[in-house]
């Protein structure tokens, strides 16, 4: 059996930290932010983390879905800054959603591609049988060393997909490959409050390698060429990588813009380029072919092929769209930035 | 069998660092000479499991004050008070024991003002209200805002508290014996909006007592408990209005249609943990309209009330009764009254649990 | 270990959802799950759920602090009319202080209500933020 996706939700916090304030403070040059393509990032308050920015999205998604608790059998929560070291994270959001017990339930890890393996698992297990409807949610409130320059980018936000049978879908993913390496790019070691990276190191031999060889691999398997593909979405760590790596793919800007999100959000990790793919399945026409690449650190990337049918038009606007979540922004001051993400040495 | 009241004191409400809960209990035991012989004692306290780790209170300071006799202790949020005068003239009526102390006391200077707070604050639901981020300042914000509405100017509330912080000049035992202008309520901090730290209590440590006996013959002066009620509200978010004090309003307009008690009249101690809820009460109660006339209601708060007297949770509602005894019975050095007839209104959260006295100079 | 663990993990329903006690007998009904009508103490109720869409009847900026609660200040919390036409109270997020609004429309969100820093639960709730156009209702 075939699968597709039913629903999706987003959730974007509307606080917005701006890059040139970033580059002010820590003494990076003004023309910084616009080398990385980046304008702003969001940031999640203070009472909100991976589990409650995933809720929000995942409520969407099934409704989106039209689908209630009972209909969902597994839930995976992808995510790199789970509120618990050890606890499931997928159990607190299924609870909450009144998702019922008897159901598959984990959180992955893989960097930024977690919730992109999480989408390959739900086509695995819808395809084979094991279940009708998959909840995946990817969800971060991205950490950066203050002052790095990932903390020009590293924002928060989250999204969900519902995966079921192609049948019942408004999407459907007809192929889908993932290709991992050990590559360590960029890491955070148990006990660190902040991850480390490679800088030069986590472009060509690791963003840029992993995606281009799952898009490659997909197009192999399946014999599509990249002008066969309408759009194309990859992980967005910056605004400056997708655009590259569509060149190096030949397939023009335009069929990226539409799912470039990070200029104007940040990098949101585990949500970076499945908000990409939601904001692009509600803007395409029916028919379109979508073509989506993860990327997570460590690293490994996820290929898909996704094609939208007509009925996508029916549930559009059963949520908020990711459109409207960029755009209902506010901006606040690196102060409040450093007190909602509890970045101050404080007693408590 | 009836009881009177025959004698108390109190200790000044403030900030006793070097006094524990056991000091000021034992300190006020014995500044108060009716009190002794007792055959039970009635403790009245609210926070000591968080204020003090003490479980089992009135054992220890019993124990402390050397003696053997039988001891409770009664809680119930900021109304413990009066619900330990229930207690104690309960076991006067059964004849339990012929002379019973109430002895109400309070730590909340041992933490710094927010963690006190947060102890504070559970006098309301811990999982559906506290949880939640509603504080009792909130209510209180919520009820001036709806009395804003219906007519009430934000000076009517001020009036108040400059009327408590007049009349606590003459009160021995009160916390903030200095006078208030209306217009400094505008430097007053905000706790929640509109209500200002100047709307609220004062926190104090304090300790009060008052002997009750079931015999009034022999003493100099006695009181009698002529009657007592209580009644649990409805949470005030599941109410219609915040201000709606239904359960005081019932409790006062039932002494007003059984016992004749006008509250111009008599001596009257009202709960003013923060000022919109004496005045939701006498504006329900009929006794203002929302001009705010208070001038006619002279022998409200004699006291400085909750506002200016001080608000040492658990043992306020033992000094409304102490207050309430000394000025049917001579007074305060500068401050009596003609009546014979005085009221106790007491209540938790906004009018969580409220209770009344109702008091009448027997000698 | 400061915050109980069974007493959050008890109560999550009533706090993860917003559910409702209607009482079979006066009609009534109240916020949370309960055994018994708030209003006539009728154990003939049923529970059902909120959808946690609601208007803002009336609002305060709180300045209060308390322990542990000095991240979230200044906050607004508000009394919130949920389209079953019953009230609750609730903090308001998502917002600036000032953007809050009687009249606000308003739909419930998963929060953090507190947690046992650096080792401990967390307990989550329901919280309310502006409700934009095609929000989870």
């Amino acid at each position: 059996m075939k699968a597709g996706i039913r629903g999706w939700g987003a959730y974007i916090p509307r606080f917005r930290l701006s890059a040139l304030e970033v580059a002010s403070l820590w003494g990076y040059d003004s023309r910084l932010p616009k080398a990385l393509n980046i304008v702003e990032k969001s940031v999640a308050e203070e009472d909100e983390d991976a589990v409650t920015m995933g809720w929000y999205a995942a409520k969407v998604a099934l409704r989106r879905a039209r689908v209630g608790g009972e209909e969902i059998d597994a839930v995976f929560f992808g995510t790199e800054s789970k509120p618990y070291a050890v606890k499931p994270s997928a159990t607190i959001v299924a609870d909450a959603l009144g998702i019922k017990r008897r159901k598959l339930a984990s959180d992955m890890e893989f960097a930024c591609r977690a919730a992109g393996e999480g989408l390959r698992i739900g086509v695995g297990l819808v395809g084979g049988g094991f279940a009708q409807n998959v909840l995946v949610i990817g969800s971060d409130t991205a950490q950066a060393n203050p002052g790095d320059l990932l903390d020009f980018t590293a924002s928060s936000g989250a999204v969900a997909f519902v995966i079921g049978p192609e049948s019942s879908s408004v999407a459907s993913i007809e192929a889908s490959v993932t290709y991992v390496t050990d590559t360590p790019d960029f890491w955070r070691r148990d006990r660190s409050p902040y991850p480390e990276h490679g800088e030069i190191f986590t472009g060509e031999p690791a963003y840029f390698h992993h995606i281009i060889s799952a898009a490659k691999l997909l197009m192999e398997e399946t014999g599509l060429k990249p002008s066969d593909f309408d759009y194309a979405v990859f992980h967005q760590p910056n605004g400056k990588f997708p655009l590259q790596v569509a060149r190096v793919l030949g397939i023009p800007q335009e069929k990226v813009l539409p799912g470039l999100v990070t200029p104007y959000i940040g990098n949101t990790y585990n949500a970076s380029a499945l908000l990409g793919l939601a904001k692009v399945l509600e803007e395409v026409k029916p028919g379109s072919r979508i073509l989506t690449v993860t990327f997570g650190s460590g690293a490994g990337s996820d290929a898909f092929s996704i094609v939208v049918k007509d009925s996508i038009l029916d549930v559009v606007n059963l949520g908020p769209r990711v459109v409207d979540l960029m755009n209902d922004r506010l901006p606040i001051t690196y102060a409040e930035y450093a007190k909602f993400r509890n970045l101050f040495l404080r007693n408590v | 069998m009836r009881a009177y009241i025959v004698g108390g004191s109190a200790v000044k409400v403030d900030r006793h660092f070097e006094y524990s809960y056991r000091d000021l209990a034992y300190k006020v035991l014995s500044s108060c000479e009716a009190c002794g012989n007792a055959e039970y004692i009635v403790v009245a306290s609210a926070l000591p499991e968080l204020m003090a780790h003490q479980v089992d209170l009135g054992v220890h300071i019993v124990q402390w004050a050397g003696r053997r006799v039988p001891v409770v202790r009664v809680e119930s949020g900021e109304s413990s008070g009066i619900a330990a005068v229930e207690v104690a003239t309960s076991l006067i009526h059964s004849g339990t024991a012929r002379k019973v102390v109430v002895l109400g006391v309070e730590k909340v200077t041992e933490y710094p003002t927010y963690i006190a707070n947060r102890m504070y604050s559970l006098i309301l639901d811990y999982e559906f209200e506290v949880l939640r981020g509603v504080s009792p300042p909130v209510y209180a914000a919520l009820a001036m805002r709806e009395l804003l509405k219906v007519g009430f100017s934000r000076e009517c509330f001020s009036s108040w508290a400059v009327k408590m912080h007049e009349n606590a000049t003459r009160i021995p035992h009160a916390m903030l014996k200095f006078k208030i202008s209306p217009e400094s309520f505008k430097e007053a901090q905000v706790l929640a909006e509109p209500v200002t730290l100047y709307d609220s209590f004062a926190l104090g440590d304090g300790a009060s007592a008052i002997a009750l006996s079931s015999e009034p013959v022999g003493y100099e002066v006695a009181v009698e408990v002529v009657y007592g009620s209580s009644e649990v509200g409805l949470p005030a978010y599941a109410r219609d209005r915040v201000s709606e004090l239904q359960a005081s309003t019932k409790l006062l307009k039932q002494l007003r249609e059984r016992f004749g008690v006008d509250l111009r009249k008599v001596t009257v101690e009202l709960h003013d943990s923060y000022t919109p809820y004496p005045i939701a009460l006498l504006y329900s109660l009929g006794y203002i309209d929302t001009r705010c006339e208070l001038s006619e209601l002279e022998f409200v708060n004699l006291s400085g009330g909750l506002k200016a007297r001080g608000h040492p949770i658990g043992a306020t509602g033992v000094y409304q009764v102490y207050e309430v005894f000394k000025l049917l019975t001579g007074g305060f050095d500068g401050v009596s009254v003609s009546s014979e007839v005085g009221v106790v209104h007491s209540m938790s959260g906004p009018d969580n649990a409220s209770r009344v006295l109702l008091l009448r100079r027997w000698r | 270990m400061k915050l109980s663990v069974p007493q959050f993990w008890r109560v999550k329903e009533s706090l993860y959802e917003m559910i409702l006690t209607r009482c079979l007998t006066c009609g009534r009904v109240s916020v949370f799950k309960r055994p018994v009508c708030l209003y006539c103490g009728s154990t003939k109720v049923v529970h059902e759920k909120s959808q946690g869409v609601g208007v803002v009847e009336s609002f305060t900026k709180v300045y209060y602090k308390q322990d542990s609660s000095e991240d979230r200040l200044p906050g607004t919390v508000a009394v919130v009319r949920l389209s079953e036409g019953v009230k609750i109270v609730g903090e308001v997020v998502g917002v600036k202080v000032d953007e809050v609004r009687e009249g606000m429309v308003v739909e419930a969100v998963l929060r953090r209500y507190i947690s046992d820093d650096p080792y401990g639960v967390i307990y989550y709730g329901l919280k309310f933020k502006p409700l934009k156009q095609n929000s989870t209702r």
